[in-house]
């Protein structure tokens, strides 16, 4: 019995391409010399089969699902047309001279009630919005989403002709930006997709070029990145100079108003909140620079760092009045900029945690953060240095030469992913602690086909080599998406 | 739509926008399936286990679609009623002369078994061995997930669902 589960285990490592090099040596020999191994292989692979067919099927019914309701929808448009059409119509004969009007749009503003008993010397609210984006990746056919066209466009890289073809599958892979349409003169706090929380002070913005405080509506445009496949698709990586940074989370965001990019004001800060799931001491708050296509992050020193859960009461009192179910005395770690609000349904719904389906993982549990404020916009990271004392080697790999390749070092015990210099046919990552289990991550493009690689190794390793599979644009894209250590 | 921006779905990870899309396509199969003998759930059973085929194929790297999609789907949906009209041996298959055969269909009809056998599970099961299997979660973390008291129990209780659904995988096939 002990014998078949560690068997059972063995095929799963296999699977999962957990093995070395020589560990899938083994392994293929035992296939071929150990009947009941094989046999117990083949029941493995038809029962992950059958898995992969469930989970298909559940896809393709919640496709036919949506297709028969807006068939549905459709037919009942069509119906309501005509019924109002022959409504109508007689009317219209009938007062010719008649005009139509339309309701204003109504807007979803939230004012705090003077009873509220929350402290507001930290942040005095005057108005804040919930604010809901007018653009996302998963919405591109909304018409809010063409409002954004402008400025995307602008921002785009506009030459693809240059480009490699592993350059174009991580932009055709690249996430978007969520975009907000903010009030300058009102103080507002935002809540992104993946968690991240964001306040601004009324009047914080300021023109690029002219110094003047920004009046009137802005578009924010929000880029999170916490997942390692958003991560390696913007070819992002966590050195600061030579030094390894365990991740809390990357973001990119900027400010324009009528496609001019604006800045924060001397005086005034943004303050980020970034989710976590589990608490990480030393988080610090970094800026990044573009350095030859990779981002470089640089240590923002004289910043504090609070852990909150749950956005700032402020917001909350202004999403759903001051009759929110709040504990006032059991403050968590600073008393005069947070308190500890029990989260609830209605709370989860204000933060339009469940507007998306991709989003499913956000829980109340995840609504922990790091907190700190940031004097500048762009590229901006909550890392820690990863000081452990392990003597640093020199890790290479041979990748041969000619290819359109991209290979990537990615940490086990730690989220950090490292990019590897290419040097004579081998891929060199320097400075790297020795002994730590690490996943190198590899694709290529040669003569008209992709290639993927990912090979478990340690960093002491001397002898490994990538084993490169021939996969389909379809299937390299959805393995890359599918990345998961983080 | 058109077949390209279906295919941009697919490389995109928005397989249920593409099958959505693709169902547009599934009254004109459901035609042909009735005008060969079939009912409206055959036809709904057929067109799902040919998006099942596409898709699979799809993912292959030497796969190239050199027809639109509704004409693929069209042979495929041919090919397994005929096929299942053949194992049924209720009817006369002559109107099927067929002049491709489809392996990934008759791979994937060795695999419809060990599907049955996993969707008889119970929902426990089914949670726990689509967060190990797919979801590669760890055992600490489902035993969080799911409340077990330890990742032992955890583990233990992945293989008692194995050995259930291999069980399942027996009593279907016998």
């Amino acid at each position: 019995m002990k014998k078949h589960i560690q068997n059972i285990e063995l095929v799963n490592q296999f699977f999962n391409n957990e093995l070395s090099n020589s560990e899938k040596e083994a392994f293929n020999q035992k296939l071929r010399l150990d009947s009941e191994f094989k046999i117990l292989f083949d029941e493995q692979l038809q029962f992950l089969e059958g898995i992969k067919r469930y989970i298909l099927k559940g896809e393709i019914k919640k496709g036919h699902r949506v297709y028969k309701r807006n068939k549905l929808l459709k037919m009942l448009g069509i119906t309501l047309l005509a019924i109002s059409l022959v409504i109508i119509i007689p009317y219209l004969v009938n007062e010719s001279s008649g005009t139509i009007t339309t309701d204003k749009p109504i807007k979803e503003t939230f004012s705090v009630g003077s009873s509220n008993t929350f402290e507001k010397n930290t942040l005095p609210v005057v108005e804040v919005k919930t604010i809901k984006p007018i653009f996302n990746a998963n919405r591109p056919n909304t018409d809010a989403s063409k409002q954004t066209s402008i400025s995307e466009v602008l921002i785009a890289p506009d030459d693809q002709k240059n480009t490699t073809e592993i350059e174009q599958l991580y932009s055709s892979l690249k996430k978007q930006p969520e975009v907000f349409q903010i009030n300058s003169e009102k103080d507002t706090i935002i809540t992104c997709k993946e968690g991240t929380l964001l306040t601004i002070k009324a009047n914080s913005f300021i023109d690029s070029k002219t110094k003047q405080i920004i009046k009137g509506n802005l578009k924010l445009k929000v880029t999170e990145y916490y997942n390692l496949s958003d991560i390696i698709t913007a070819n992002l990586t966590t050195l600061a100079d030579d030094a390894i940074l365990e991740t809390g989370g990357m973001l990119y965001i900027e400010v324009s108003q009528n496609s001019n990019r604006c800045k924060l004001s001397k005086i005034n800060t943004l303050q980020i909140g970034f989710p976590f799931k589990q608490h990480k001491k030393d988080m610090q708050l970094f800026t990044g620079e573009k350095n030859q296509e990779l981002v470089n992050w640089k240590l923002v020193n004289n910043e504090q760092i609070l852990v909150a859960k749950t956005p700032t009461e402020s917001a909350v009192v202004a999403i759903f009045g001051s009759s929110f179910d709040s504990e006032e005395n059991d403050s968590i770690f600073n008393s005069n900029v947070e308190k500890k609000i029990l989260a609830n349904d209605k709370f989860q719904k204000g933060l339009n945690y469940n507007s998306d389906n991709s989003n499913k993982s956000i829980t109340k549990r995840d609504i922990t953060r790091y907190l700190f404020n940031a004097s500048k916009l762009g590229w901006i990271n909550c890392d820690r240095f990863i000081n452990n004392k392990k003597t640093k080697v020199k890790f290479k790999i041979k990748v041969g030469k000619g290819a359109d390749i991209d290979v990537k070092m990615i940490f086990k015990n730690f989220k950090a992913v490292l990019p590897g210099n290419f040097e004579n046919e081998n891929y060199n990552f320097k400075k790297v602690p020795i002994d730590e289990p690490v996943v190198i991550y590899a694709i290529k493009y040669e003569n008209g086909q992709y290639y993927m690689a990912l090979q478990n190794t340690i960093t002491s390793s001397k002898n490994t080599s990538l084993i490169f599979e021939k996969v389909s644009l379809l299937r390299l894209k959805e393995n890359i998406k599918a990345l998961k250590h983080f | 739509m058109n077949d390209k921006k279906i295919l941009s779905f697919f490389e995109n990870g928005k397989r249920e926008k593409a099958f959505k899309e693709l169902y547009k396509l599934y009254p004109r199969i459901e035609k042909l399936i009735l005008s060969k003998g079939g009912q409206k759930q055959d036809a709904l059973d057929v067109f799902q286990e040919a998006l099942i085929v596409l898709y699979k194929n799809l993912l292959k790297s030497d796969f190239k679609l050199s027809s639109s999609f509704y004409t693929y789907l069209y042979s495929v949906s041919r090919f397994i009623w005929s096929d299942a009209q053949k194992k049924n041996k209720k009817t006369n298959y002559e109107g099927f002369r067929q002049e491709e055969s489809f392996q990934e269909y008759l791979d994937e009809s060795k695999y419809q078994f060990a599907e049955k056998s996993f969707s008889e599970l119970g929902e426990r099961c089914k949670q726990l061995l689509l967060l190990f299997y797919h979801q590669k979660m760890s055992f600490k973390n489902i035993a969080k997930a799911l409340q077990f008291s330890s990742d032992k129990v955890a583990k233990n209780q992945k293989y008692k669902c194995l050995a259930k659904a291999k069980a399942n995988f027996n009593a279907i096939q016998s």
